[in-house]
């Protein structure tokens, strides 16, 4: 481990994989898959049923530390931020708050009340409410963190579509790598689960077909993969410098050793291998790392067609041909957008705790053009993987790559 | 059997604001229970929104200093009356 080195002491999520690190564990070695079918019918539009992959989450008597009403989005976040700081044992109080900060990611944050707000004013003609301009506003779960763990350093909102919530973990680790602040509080959260979300995700034709069970509609890999399942829930994780660690005798789970980011300025939503490659290489050169150290990759995998070529492209030229042990989690808690970074990192993380790598749910056929060695069927048990890396590639062509490694 | 207006309110103070049960009394004053001004409209709307009407101004400033709990309930009791 490198002297400056930054460590995860916590973390924690929710997600339809559930709402604990044990019901996550489990849903990932059985490759239980959260989706179910929604139908969807709205005045002026045709019906259409979607994959969808809800979390359990209740924000009932949940409130918010400002006491302003909170979009479901925040109040998932300010829930895996408290779980995730109580996981690593890390003392508020004891803390110097100038030197703590807070780093969020999110898609759409806000837009599950924006949805309903909109629809109280324009079909049920209810007045707006004095809070709705705060519950909505993007950084509403970093300003709630902030204010739970009284963060003075940083309260920053990273909106970089499916990569938010890992360039949010990146730009964190170079804020403590750089000397700004000691430690972090890191992740992301999305809720979008409305039925006019939905019909927009659904009238860009990038979700699943399901054909006769919701649970084998996202098939990311597989040759007769047609999109994805739109997922909700959200991540945290504690990061901070090993030196903060070791002061105040936190146990390391993982060092976040590798973290790129760059742009393919390419396409709005057409992703592009070269910007991937490139990333990747940065991030395992940042980490010291050569391609044949990576154990794993949580791979962006979103099961859209040209989403999973490109990767299965870049993954290849990075690694070599099957060079490297490849899933992706998406056709288990759906695509999580803000918060899809930070919980499949948790997948990694879980990884080098527990030496399961989990298979890829519906990769049933490889795609035949695809040079992966992509985990179907069973979860895979190995033991001493070293390092293991999540990659997330968004609309907007931000492209993210992040290494944890173990300690 | 209906809640009155008191308990009515002292609900909402304590399901969506977070505010201690054993605080909650006539004379509280409405900022000393950690509402601020914002907070503080927007419980009087969810107040409004539980009895379904509307206090005008001339009957009762939520910006003034001072506003207790018992004021607003009596307000609202005045109003149903008048209904």
């Amino acid at each position: 481990m490198t002297a400056n080195g930054v460590v995860v002491t916590g973390y924690a999520q929710v997600s339809a994989l559930g709402l604990t690190l044990a019901d996550f564990d489990q849903a990932l070695l059985d490759a239980r898959s959260g989706c179910q079918a929604l139908d969807v019918a709205l005045v002026g539009q045709d019906p259409f049923v979607a994959p969808v992959c809800a979390s359990a989450f209740s924000q009932a008597g949940l409130i918010a530390p400002s006491k302003v009403p909170m979009d479901r989005a925040t109040a998932m976040a300010l829930s895996v931020a408290k779980a995730a700081v109580a996981h690593a044992d890390l003392q508020l109080d004891n803390t110097e708050r100038e030197r703590l900060g807070v780093f969020w990611g999110s898609g759409m944050a806000g837009a599950y009340s924006f949805d309903n707000f909109s629809y109280a004013l324009y079909v049920e003609h209810k007045r707006t409410r004095p809070t709705s301009v705060v519950t909505t506003m993007p950084n509403a779960p970093a300003a709630e963190i902030s204010l739970f763990s009284q963060a003075q350093g940083a309260s920053l909102s990273y909106a970089c579509a499916c990569a938010s919530s890992s360039v949010a973990i990146g730009e964190a680790l170079y804020a403590i790598k750089s000397g700004r602040i000691d430690v972090a509080i890191v992740g992301g959260s999305e809720s979008m689960l409305t039925s006019a979300i939905v019909a927009n995700w659904n009238a860009m034709r990038v979700l699943a077909a399901i054909k006769s069970d919701a649970s084998q509609a996202c098939r990311p890999f597989d040759a007769n993969r047609t999109g994805f399942a739109l997922g909700e829930g959200a991540g945290a994780l504690i990061i901070e410098s090993q030196a903060h660690a070791q002061r105040r005798g936190a146990r390391a789970l993982g060092l976040l050793s590798g973290y790129a980011t760059n742009c393919d300025g390419h396409h709005i939503t057409q992703p592009q291998a070269a910007g991937q490659v490139r990333v990747m290489r940065q991030a395992l050169h940042m980490a010291g790392l050569q391609p044949s150290d990576i154990g794993y990759i949580n791979a962006h995998g979103t099961a859209t067609s040209a989403g999973d070529w490109a990767e299965a492209q870049s993954v290849a030229e990075v690694f070599g041909e099957r060079g490297v042990a490849v899933s992706s989690t998406k056709s288990l808690h759906g695509h999580l957008l803000g918060a899809g970074g930070v919980v499949e990192l948790m997948v990694c993380l879980r990884a080098l705790e527990t030496g399961v790598l989990p298979s890829t749910l519906n990769c049933d056929e490889l795609d035949p053009k695809m040079a992966l060695d992509v985990i179907q069927g069973q979860a895979r048990h190995v033991k001493g993987l070293r390092h293991a890396m999540s990659n997330s590639f968004a609309f907007g062509g931000t492209n993210a790559a992040l290494i944890v490694s173990a300690v | 059997l209906q809640k009155e207006p008191f308990d009515v309110l002292a609900e909402l103070l304590t399901s969506q604001f977070g505010v201690d049960a054993s605080l909650i009394k006539r004379e509280a004053v409405l900022t000393e229970l950690g509402l601020d001004s914002l907070t503080l409209m927007e419980f009087i709307f969810a107040a409004e929104d539980a009895f379904g009407l509307r206090i005008p101004e001339e009957k009762m400033d939520p910006t003034q200093a001072g506003l207790t709990l018992g004021a607003i309930c009596d307000v609202i009791i005045e109003m149903k009356k008048s209904v």
